[in-house]
């Protein structure tokens, strides 16, 4: 604590800065001269390398080179960079080896020739380590475990503090002389920088015996007047310094001492008047404005106080006017909130579930910052675990063996509670009996209680073990504790602590027995708790990529690292990052099982990323190359990957990659080689599939199967290939597809889906297909369209179905009066369709959509020559929507095409209210447009096709009418339209332009014709 | 390593620039090493030299004594557009020329000024971020060949190697050093050697010995000053890689121990180049912790120079994994592919 206040008074500069100028006197007399040693050092202690600085340190001091007043200070310097790696590691073992190390390398330092300075650095370092192995003990001796006390950590935590007070007055006396010789110095003589930090080392020493005072009450915490009696002791040293440097900036953190000793002696009102004096003062320095609110926090939250409340505020408002600071800096108040939070539960008898979570998110970034509080942290958040309602007695074990004894007695019972739950219900699916279900259901139930009450037994017994081990129990057997430790969390669903835990061993011990399995615990609870998270939880996230991706590189030729990149692949993908799959793929050994099974999933989900991407690229795009790639990349990668499987059996994964091949072979538009990979022997889908293989026993998989298998068959008939199968096969898929999507809602839905894009697939194929080969294509499309009108009632759909039937139509009318009767009967399919959609009760509530039917099923009628039919239908869209020019169109020429020539041109059906014709017919539709284009000459090229349509028609329609009428009648009407045509071209004489001129004059010259053909004289000769 | 040189050659050149005074003297300066200006009209320039008038009186200036060129009728963004580029601002320079006017490139001068610019910084960007190199290089190209009189031509050249060796053409990238080499003033003229010898050193094999024989000329050099200093520990650095590729550890690695001694390590480009030439010797030499302890300088110390860090971080990755430290391995090349994802170092294995 010392050592911590000292830091905050001034940050010393290090030893090769303090030694720089007169060792670098040396620099030209060897070799390495310009070799940055103390930047290099500064830089790794920076980075936290200690250990590759203790190598360099290492190197440094065999190398010849090295000029001896430099190899001199090598072990001080080793020992600081001892006590640095200390602070770094979490547990009490490793800490202590550290220190330990760092005591060694200070006692092997050679002074007796040496400067005075560094004389004196060397006591400082001396005492600050033995202060520090001496804080370990300590903690470990007053550790309240619930297992009475640990005799031997009192006695070594005595023994450390009595040789670090003894190190600290020799410090003390060491530089008092040595300020006293710089003082009696002539003015110019002084140093005034070194003096000072002879200053500052010598306060900090004297502050710290007092300081040790304080800790050596804690070891004698039942003798109460001897406690109270040393704790007095050390107020009264530090109130003494605090008057003495009461002007410097010493005097806070001495404010902070004597608060502690009143809080250990339990007066706690006193020491929160030392911390808020001391946090009065801004700005204060992060470090010890945190140490003054932990403390003044566990003063509120003490039972005499009990105002946990206080506590907790306190510290959650510390934290946020200090979110910028470093974790080792804002650890202590951290884990001070924590208990507070703890004490407020334990006060108010409920624990609140907000509390858990921020307890839990305080103490891991205290861990993963590598705080020095991180081993409290664990200890912590071990306790804080859910559900644990076994209490073990604890109080009997005196070392970590028996305590570890007992912990696998317990977890071997618990496993054999599971293989009990095993066994019963494996009998419960084998029995029929309600009865006798409940009965062993309930068997069932009694005996996961019983299993979770061990696994918690046995928790609380590894914890217990953990808290008594010692430097001399073997690490490694620690660090199974750990990891049954971690295992027990994960039985137990607390994903959070085991993939903490397991991830702290997997990592910091990496060459031990239980890293990697530790490794795969932590990649198994960061999925659960992604699985509960989703991807709304990027810790579970980040932290599962992390560590998959440690476990794969650290061991990449074990089962575990393998698995781990596979998951890390598989992982990325459903992540959509598919790139960065293909970094990790690529990092894969080469022709191993576990690259191919990575190839094969990578491979697939780029085939979905094409389809995809295909999917959303519009109709009649340009190719793109980058599409291309993309497809070769996958198709790449799924050969490869099933070349690389061998023949080896099929798993669900080899055969969605073979699915996703034969969709790529599809989407070249080659069914035969989609059929060779469905039906290769030993490996196809439909293969496997069709002789009951177990890698195709997932619905999801049989339906992928049925689905690529139609598509392949399908447009194998279309393109009339060898490899087709009989159609008869086809009717059979659709048969099993029906069972696979069952009668469901949600199973239409998935035909529908599955039909509709099928059908858009064969539109395409049709449309780029040989002409010959149409007809063939025909009867797959209508196979098709016939799958979505039986499974689908969604208008939008079902009109898209009538749609396609015209638009087949279209296609097989434009084939010649051959495929006649087959677009007669594809606009019979489209007409059923729509006028079964026409009767669905949502339609009458569904205004405009029932508009849209009425128009699509009147213009279909038109065409199927229905014209009594078409017109009512009309009607009903153009009498509330008289402006629609199109359907007006479309109506007159229905009357057209059905010989009601007048009503073609007058219009027909009056409204009852306003005696007008709802049908317009083409002279109305003539004027309509043609007032429109005065109004606004803009629209002349809107409308003046409409317009030149229209008049030529009522020329058209006299025309034909005139030619089923005779004599005089037929002579009149001719006459009629040659006028329609002369009038027209009186007004408008260039006629719309080139092309409807040219229909006018061809229109006249038959009107011509027919009058002369129909004049009384016979036609002219000199006309012809 | 080479971008430290190529803005030496800049600063030079072309960066240490005060154009406040001069922009009003209605007349191009040319500013000296020593601290003087010349004040006249430019009339001609060479890759060697300057022709300039002063008060009626043509004068040439060596490209030597140079350290910057400013025109009198130069846009006034030219001195921005230098200072990014001193920068290596390359985006932010080219957006800047991109905004000068039609108008303000009346001066040929000014206009292959701009259009210098404007290929050097499309290189060093290209270079930087590794896509678009073949366009930079044919802009580049264009350059070197329309202005054979540029007072920029031999770093369009050394532009124009870097780019290949980039390309993985060390072969072609050589036939352009090699036109450096022809420079009338030494530095100039070694730098390009040095250059040559990299790029032929890169190709290996029988290229090494001409190397070496290269890097020897430059040691041996006797022309002075500073820059020909720094070449020359250039050129041992450069022969200690050689002698490291051809099995010669032990002396590669006393050579680059000599180049740390004899240097400040102020030149943070220099100090890096050595240290991971010393890496690399130690890594040959199958001492893999002594080969962390040379690239971790570079990384903590040296890392200024994109390409020298990135190939640091390479090798730190490997031998971080190596060593069983495999959170810092990954930590390497995480920075390795976020920093530098254009240089070829993030593409190897």
């Amino acid at each position: 604590m010392i050592l911590l206040l000292w830091k905050y008074v001034q940050k010393r500069p290090s030893r090769w800065q303090r030694w720089g100028p007169w060792w670098l006197l040396w620099m030209p007399l060897v070799v390495q001269g310009a070799e940055p040693f103390e930047a290099f050092l500064e830089a790794l202690r920076q980075e936290r390398y200690f250990d590759t600085a203790l190598a360099y340190l290492d190197r440094m001091e065999s190398s010849p080179d090295t000029p001896p007043p430099l190899r001199q200070q090598i072990p001080l310097e080793r020992a600081r960079l001892a006590r640095s790696a200390a602070e770094q590691e979490s547990d009490f073992g490793s800490r202590l080896r550290f220190l330990e190390k760092a005591s060694k390398d200070i006692s092997a330092v050679a002074t007796e020739s040496s400067e005075p300075e560094f004389q004196a650095d060397v006591a400082v370092e001396r005492w600050e380590i033995l202060g520090a192995i001496a804080d370990q003990w300590l903690a470990r001796a007053v550790a309240k475990n619930g297992a009475g006390t640990d005799e031997n950590a009192r006695s070594k935590a005595d023994e450390a503090i009595t040789q670090a007070r003894t190190a600290a007055l020799a410090s003390v006396e060491q530089l008092r002389v040595l300020l006293k010789e710089m003082q009696d110095r002539p003015r110019e003589r002084q140093d005034v920088a070194l003096r000072d930090r002879w200053r500052t080392d010598f306060i900090a020493a004297q502050m710290s015996v007092p300081g040790f005072t304080m800790k050596s009450a804690q070891l004698v915490e039942g003798d109460e007047p001897e406690y109270r009696k040393r704790l007095k002791e050390a107020a009264d040293a530090f109130g003494q310094l605090s008057e003495k440097y009461g002007r410097t900036p010493y005097y806070l953190p001495l404010l902070v001492k004597r608060g502690q000793c009143h809080q250990l002696l339990r007066e706690h009102q006193d020491a929160l008047s030392f911390y808020g004096e001391v946090l009065e003062n801004a700005p204060l320095p992060a470090a010890l404005s945190a140490l003054a609110t932990q403390l003044s926090m566990e003063c509120w939250s003490s039972k005499e106080e009990g105002k946990s409340q206080k506590a907790v505020d306190q510290g959650e408002a510390w934290l946020r006017s200090h979110a910028s600071e470093a974790i080792q800096v804002t650890a202590p108040v951290r884990l001070a909130l924590v208990k507070a939070m703890q004490a407020r539960s334990e006060a108010s008898g409920k624990t609140r579930e907000n509390d858990l979570a921020r307890a839990k998110q305080l103490l891991s970034q205290i861990i993963r910052g590598h705080a020095p509080q991180a081993a409290q942290a664990h200890e912590l958040l071990a306790s804080l675990r859910t559900g644990d309602t076994s209490t073990p007695n604890l109080d009997g074990l005196a070392s970590f063996s028996e305590a570890k004894l007992e912990a696998d007695a317990v977890l071997s019972k618990a496993q054999a509670s599971e293989s009990g739950i095993g066994l019963i219900r494996s009998r419960l699916e084998q029995i029929k009996d309600p009865q006798e279900q409940a009965a062993l259901q309930q068997e069932i139930d009694e005996a996961q209680r019983g299993l979770r009450s061990q696994y918690a037994e046995a928790s609380a017994l590894y914890r217990r073990a953990l808290d008594l081990a010692s430097p001399g129990d073997s690490l490694d057997d620690v660090n199974r504790v750990r990891y049954l430790l971690g295992y027990l969390q994960f039985q137990q669903e607390d994903y959070y602590d085991c993939a903490v835990l397991s991830e702290f061993l997997a990592r910091h011990f990496s060459d031990g027995p239980t890293a990697r399995a530790s490794a795969r615990l932590a990649l198994g609870a960061y999925y659960k708790l992604f699985e509960s998270g989703g991807t709304k939880s990027p810790f579970a996230t980040d932290h599962l990529i992390d560590v998959a991706r440690y476990t794969a590189l650290r061991w990449p030729n074990d089962e575990e690292g393998q698995a781990a990149a596979l998951t890390l692949i598989r992982f990325l993908i459903s992540q959509g990052r598919i790139t960065d799959a293909q970094d990790y793929l690529a990092q894969l050994p080469e022709k191993s099982q576990l690259r191919a099974e990575a190839e094969l999933a990578t491979g697939t989900a780029l085939v979905r990323e094409f389809l995809k991407a295909k999917g959303e690229r519009s109709a009649g795009a340009a190719p793109d190359p980058e599409l291309a790639r993309l497809k070769e990349a996958a198709r790449q990668l799924l050969r490869d990957g099933l070349q690389g499987r061998g023949s080896g059996p099929a798993t669900s994964t080899s055969v969605v990659a073979s699915l996703a091949l034969a969709q790529l072979a599809l989407d070249d538009r080659d069914a035969a080689a989609a059929i060779d990979i469905l039906q290769e022997p030993g490996r196809g889908p439909w293969t496997l599939l069709t002789a009951g293989d177990p890698a195709t026993a997932d619905p999801a998989i049989r339906e992928d199967v049925y689905r690529t298998a139609l598509r392949a068959q399908l447009f194998a008939s279309m393109n009339g290939s060898p490899a087709a199968r009989p159609t008869d096969d086809i009717a059979k898929i659709l048969k099993e597809l029906k069972v696979q999507f069952g009668d469901s809602e949600q199973g239409r839905a998935r035909a529908v889906a599955m039909y509709v894009g099928l059908a858009r697939d064969l539109k395409e194929q049709v449309a780029e297909a040989d002409p010959a080969k149409q007809g063939a294509g025909l009867d797959s499309f209508v196979t098709v369209l016939e799958g979505i009108a039986s499974n689908s009632k969604d208008p939008d759909i079902l009109h898209w179905v009538a749609r396609t039937y015209q638009e087949l139509a279209d296609g097989a009318a434009s084939q010649g009066p051959a495929a006649v009767s087959k677009a007669t009967g594809l606009l019979d399919h489209a007409s059923q369709i729509l006028q079964e959609l026409l009767k669905s009760p949502d339609m009458q509530s569904d205004a405009k959509r029932r508009l849209q039917m009425e128009m699509a099923l009147a213009s279909l009628k038109r065409r199927q020559k229905d014209y009594s039919a078409a017109i009512p239908l009309f009607v009903s869209v153009l009498k509330d929507n008289p402006n629609l020019l199109n359907v007006q169109k479309d109506a007159a020429y229905t009357y057209q095409e059905g010989q009601a020539y007048t009503y073609a041109i007058k219009g027909g059906r009056p409204d009852p209210k306003t005696s007008k014709n709802i049908i317009w017919g083409w002279e109305k539709i003539g004027n309509v447009v043609a007032r429109q284009m005065r109004r606004d000459p803009s629209m002349k090229e809107k409308f003046g096709g409409i317009f030149h349509e229209a008049r030529w028609n009522v020329a058209s329609c006299r025309y034909q009418e005139a030619l089923t009428l005779e004599g005089e009648k037929r002579l009149r009407y001719l006459e009629q339209a040659r006028q329609a045509i002369t009038a027209t071209t009186a007004l408008y004489p260039d006629l719309g332009g080139p092309t409807w001129k040219t229909k006018y004059e061809q229109l006249k010259g038959d009107i011509d014709q027919a009058i002369r053909d129909a004049s009384p004289d016979g036609p002219s000769r000199g006309d012809t | 390593m080479k971008m430290h040189i190529v803005t030496s050659r800049l600063a030079w050149v072309l960066l240490s620039f005060t154009a406040g005074p001069l922009a009003s003297s209605q007349a191009d300066t040319i500013k000296l090493q020593d601290g003087t200006s010349i004040r006249g009209e430019i009339k001609a320039t060479t890759p060697n030299d300057i022709e300039i008038a002063v008060q009626g009186e043509s004068r040439k200036v060596s490209l030597a004594q140079v350290q910057q060129v400013v025109f009198d009728e130069e846009p006034s963004s030219m001195k921005l557009i230098r200072e990014f580029v001193a920068d290596r601002q390359w985006e932010q320079a080219l957006q800047s020329l991109n905004r000068v006017e039609g108008d303000e490139l009346q001066d040929p001068f000014v206009q292959q000024e701009v259009a210098f610019y404007r290929a050097y910084c499309q290189a060093q960007l290209a270079m930087q971020t590794g896509s678009g190199i073949n366009e930079a290089a044919k802009e580049m190209f264009t350059f070197a060949a329309q202005h054979r009189d540029s007072l920029h031509w031999y770093l369009a050249t050394e532009s124009l190697g870097d780019l290949a060796m980039r390309l993985g053409r060390p072969d072609k990238a050589a036939d352009f050093y090699e036109a450096i080499r022809a420079a009338t003033w030494p530095a100039m003229s070694l730098r390009g050697t040095l250059l040559k010898a990299d790029s032929l050193a890169l190709q290996g094999g029988e290229q090494t010995s001409q190397a070496m024989t290269l890097y020897g000329t430059i040691i041996d050099s006797k022309a002075e000053g500073p820059e020909v200093d720094r070449l020359q520990q250039l050129a041992l650095i450069g022969k200690a890689r050689c002698q490291s590729d051809s099995g010669a550890f032990q002396e590669a690695i006393d050579t680059l121990h000599r180049v740390i001694a004899d240097n400040e390590a102020q030149d943070g480009a220099l100090f890096a180049r050595a240290y991971n030439a010393l890496g690399t010797s130690f890594r040959a030499a199958g001492k893999p912790e002594d080969a962390l302890l040379a690239f971790l300088h570079v990384d903590l110390l040296f890392h200024d120079n994109s390409e020298d860090h990135a190939q640091a971080l390479h090798h730190l990755s490997q031998l971080w994994d190596e060593l069983g430290k495999a959170d810092r391995a990954q930590d390497a090349r995480n920075r390795l592919r976020n920093r530098y994802a254009g240089s070829n170092w993030a593409k190897k294995p």
